[in-house]
């Protein structure tokens, strides 16, 4: 509304206005040749049929106004599940202001993630798997920056998002679990404010901030229901008749940090960085179901049960870090860095619970998680050479955690995470000539304690990237990345390796554009862990071996553009996958201020395991382009 | 009182960086100094252009201390390139084959908390911003865009931010063509929703001082009565692939039992001797009958609980 207001006030202030631009995109999809899974279609591509308006622009930039220089509304993909509107206004040295607003479906309902009863007689394989999403997730965001430029920079902003819609999640009783329909409503308010403070040497941002949290999901269950369990239980089998669950979550939380950049002399900058944080959270949770239930503590059946919990947990986090660039001679800079992270939470929750209709004594519950880590970086740079600039350096990692031990396992309530990690970096940069730079870089780590078994323990990282510039108007890079790590420990024996290899051509002539990349990638991980039925150590074998292709190739012709690309991904291993995507697109001139939009589009996946979720189409656009 | 206190001191630290810049530098005639006027002669088009963008405040704000110099607070005095007409006799911070750091220096002096993980890994802040154009939003890239493509949507104008990223991170690219990735290809997303282009206290360069993922994902924000240690500890990266992977939910494993019992395998004992964390589970688990294999059709809470110990709700 401030933004409409300002341009209307510009547009009167300054008649005619001197600069005008609009441009709007709007067209009609047809859907074609549409085939396979339309749920793995929707949770992957979700582009539908129907009038669409592609995208607007309109900037406003009026002579000599007071109040403005520059306003501009623009919007993108009306019509799509993915929508958004972008507006700014601005006055130089005088105000910046910004509003964002997004609004993205979130569909998500494919059976190889979560269907129990696939491969039971019946059960449609395009069923809407346990854990299915058809929600939407938006988003926007106020921005207000006054004074840009000047020595004191007050700056205010107000985001929310929010998630609202409907889905399927399971419904949890003692030996069985019932898909049940899911009504989905959360939503997160942040506000904030602070202060740029800006000296010739010296930059500080001062900031605090706050924000709303809300949660009101809700499950339920009318009509009898089986549930994922496939056999009776003591002779009976368990179902649901009715069930009902609503989660009331409320939270809250304040956030300060302050950030200083400083050059006291001309051969040191000095950084510094604190925040701290306390998120809370205050539950009010229930439900009730009625059938043929068991309760396992005691083994017995019930006909209903109700429970409700109350719970609250905050979590005190404070985080900073420091760091010190020292340029001792005109070849050599070190950076020395330090950083840390300490937070905790503390919940506890109390739970009533009535099984037909007698209530059993309350249960409190309470849990304390603590995590602080810390990281140390030495790093050194030379220019050896005019051509050449190496580094090395140091960097250690450690950290402690308490988290509440297995349900198995004696002795204190809290058990310790430890995490100690040392490592050597490396690197260089080459610039061969004046067009041709190869950058490498290289980490090589020894760790003695690790939070959990897949995390980086021994491990070496490599990076190279070397870039040419053929001509001014071609360029054409290469690229390679590898990263070992193991943890050799008795019963883990993990051995994870990836690799990627690419190569990029850019080319940019008078009449076209080219840009291409191939990618190829490569992932091997072993590791072993204990069958939870037999308690037997068994390897987890990953593998996934990838080749990708982009390309998108410009071809104008007067003012006639034709583009032809999209992107090809076929991989292998333990999830073998096929996604294809190519597109050719033209924009044709009809009329002064008036093109011809048309796009062709082909999206198919295939997968061998999982071809129940194979699905293809054909999108086709048309529409105009409109500009003023 | 705390916001006087606050303004007191920073009124006392005005004097040691930055007192009265306008008097304290001395952007004089003698010094080689000729202003923008004298620069506009040559090279009206780049500095006409160039007052049109954010850093045209350079040109008009006396606070900046190059109020009429705005040039020559990147290029160095200009008065000797002047007079000879040569391109040896001014700093030129965009040409080819100057360390990034030399070329760094110039934006970095007003840029200060601009310093970050790039500017370690030698790309310039030029790789990526374009110093005279207004030419999006932001000042952005586009080098190697010719004037007459630039974008006329916001929409295209992510999709522009993204290929200027992918141009280097080209891997990055290939990773978001998979199956289940964030919407980036599609211009819902840029990067630099996600990612800290000029650096972060954070791993690959996430926005600090928030809460990353959490940031769009607010229902898993908690904090929660019940944590999931592997959320705080490892990040989301444990579980999920963040640009994107051939598995649903942009997991790291096919399987969701093989992601969790990878973990979730350490034997019971007295008490943790060894720092790794991950205990088996409790119950009796028979992976071959399909309710099993995906450990989250019971576990749904598998982020974080405000109502069960085991994540059951």
């Amino acid at each position: 509304m401030i933004l409409l207001l300002l341009v209307l006030y510009a547009q009167e202030a300054t008649k005619p206005p001197e600069a005008v631009t609009v441009t709007t995109d709007v067209g009609y999809r047809f859907l074609a040749g549409q085939h396979g899974s339309i749920n793995a279609y929707r949770s992957i591509v979700n582009l539908g049929e129907g009038p669409k308006v592609l995208g607007f622009e309109s900037t406003l930039r009026p002579v000599a106004n007071k109040w403005l220089d520059t306003a501009r509304v623009s919007g993108a993909n009306w019509g799509d599940p993915l929508n958004s509107v972008y507006a700014a206004a601005e006055k130089s040295s005088l105000y910046r202001l910004a509003f964002s607003y997004r609004n993205l479906a979130y569909f998500n309902a494919l059976p190889s993630y979560a269907n129990p009863q696939l491969g039971r007689p019946g059960v449609n394989a395009d069923a809407a798997d346990q854990r299915s999403y058809d929600t939407r997730q938006r988003f926007w965001n106020l921005d207000l920056d006054l004074r840009p430029g000047k020595r004191w920079q007050p700056f205010f902003g107000v985001a929310r998002n929010a998630g609202s819609g409907f889905g399927v999640s399971p419904f949890v009783a003692d030996e069985n679990n019932y898909p049940a329909a899911s009504k989905i409503d959360y939503g997160y308010t942040q506000y904030r404010g602070g202060l740029h403070y800006q000296l010739e040497h010296l930059h500080l941002t001062l900031e605090q901030g706050g924000g709303k949290f809300q949660d009101d999901t809700t499950l339920s269950i009318d009509g009898s229901n089986l549930g994922n369990r496939e056999l009776p239980y003591l002779g009976r089998t368990l179902r649901l008749d009715s069930a009902q669950q609503k989660y009331a979550v409320r939270g809250d939380n304040i956030y300060s940090s302050a950030m200083l950049s400083v050059s006291p002399v001309a051969w040191a900058d000095l950084t510094g960085q604190y925040f701290y944080t306390r998120p809370r959270s205050d539950v009010r949770y229930s439900d009730a179901a009625q059938g043929t239930l068991i309760w396992v503590d005691t083994v017995r059946f019930l006909n209903g049960q109700q429970s409700a919990v109350t719970s609250f947990a905050n979590q005190p986090r404070s985080a900073g870090g420091f760091s010190a660039e020292v340029r001792p001679t005109r070849r050599v800079r070190v950076i020395e860095a330090w950083q840390t992270d300490r937070a905790h939470t503390a919940g506890s929750a109390t739970l009533l619970t009535t099984l037909d209709l007698r209530a059993i004594p309350a249960v409190n519950a309470t849990d304390r998680m603590v995590w602080n880590q810390s990281e140390q970086r030495l790093q050194a740079f030379i220019d050896a050479a005019k051509w050449l600039t190496v580094s090395v350096g140091h960097r250690y990692v450690a950290g402690d955690a308490q988290v509440r031990r297995g349900d198995l396992s004696t002795g204190p309530a809290q058990e310790p995470g430890l995490l100690r990690r040392n490592s050597v970096v490396a690197g260089l940069v080459i610039r061969a000539a004046s067009k041709w730079s190869i950058n490498a870089d290289a980490e090589v780590g020894r760790g003695s304690q690790t939070y959990f078994r897949t995390s980086l323990q021994n491990f070496e990282q490599v990076r190279l990237r070397s870039r040419y510039q053929l001509s001014k108007m071609l360029q054409w890079s290469v690229r390679y990345t590898r990263l070992n790590n193991s943890n050799p420990t008795a019963g883990v024996d993990l051995d994870f390796r990836t690799q990627q290899a690419g190569t990029t051509m850019q080319w940019t002539m008078k009449t076209a554009t080219v840009m291409a990349d191939y990618t190829w990638s490569g992932l091997r991980n072993n590791l072993r862990y204990l069958d939870p039925m037999t308690f037997l150590l068994v390897p987890s074998l990953y593998r996934d071996n990838a080749h990708t292709a982009t390309m998108a190739t410009d071809l104008r012709f007067r003012k006639s553009v034709l583009t032809v690309g999209g992107s090809l991904f076929r991989s292998g291993g333990s999830r073998p996958t096929r996604y294809y995507q190519p597109l050719v697109r033209l924009l044709v001139p009809v009329r002064h201020s008036v093109q011809l939009l048309g796009e062709w589009r082909n999206v198919s996946l295939g997968q061998s395991i999982y071809s129940y979720e194979a699905f293809g189409v054909q999108q086709i656009t048309i529409g105009l382009r409109l500009t003023r | 009182m705390r916001g006087s206190c606050i303004t007191l001191v920073l009124l006392a630290m005005t004097p040691l960086f930055g007192a009265k810049p306008d008097k304290k530098k001395a952007h004089t005639a003698a010094q080689g100094y000729v202003g923008t006027e004298a620069c506009l002669v040559c090279h009206e088009d780049l500095g006409k252009s160039m007052l049109q963008t954010r850093h045209g405040l350079v040109e008009k704000e006396k606070s900046s201390g190059w109020q009429g110099q705005s040039c020559e607070s990147c290029h160095g005095p200009g008065q000797k390139h002047g007079e000879a007409a040569e391109a040896k006799f001014i700093l030129n911070p965009g040409k080819v084959g100057l360390a990034p750091r030399e070329a760094d220096a110039s934006c970095l002096g007003c840029h200060k908390k601009h310093s970050g993980s790039h500017s370690v890994a030698q790309v310039g802040c030029l790789s990526c911003h374009s110093v005279h154009h207004a030419i999006s939003d932001t000042s952005l890239p586009l080098f190697r865009v010719a004037k007459s493509e630039l974008p006329t949507t916001r929409a295209s104008r992510i999709s522009l931010i993204n290929q200027q990223c992918t141009l280097c991170h080209g891997g990055v690219l290939a990773e978001f063509q998979r199956p289940h990735a964030h919407l980036v290809p599609q211009g819902a997303m840029s990067c630099v929703d996600c990612h800290n282009p000029h650096g972060s206290n954070r791993q690959a360069g996430l926005h600090s001082n928030q809460p990353g993922c959490l940031n769009c994902h607010s229902d898993k924000r908690g904090p929660f009565a019940f944590e999931h240690a592997p959320m705080r500890l490892e990040g989301c990266g444990a579980c999920h692939e963040a640009h994107g992977s051939a598995n649903p939910r942009m997991l790291t494993r096919a399987r969701v039992a093989n992601l969790c019992l990878e973990c979730h395998s350490n034997l019971p004992g007295p008490s943790n001797r060894t720092g790794t964390l991950g205990s088996i589970p409790t119950g009796f688990h028979d992976l071959r009958l399909p309710v099993y294999q995906n450990c989250t059709t019971c576990h749904t809470k598998v982020h974080g609980s405000h109502a069960s110990r085991d994540l059951l709700r």
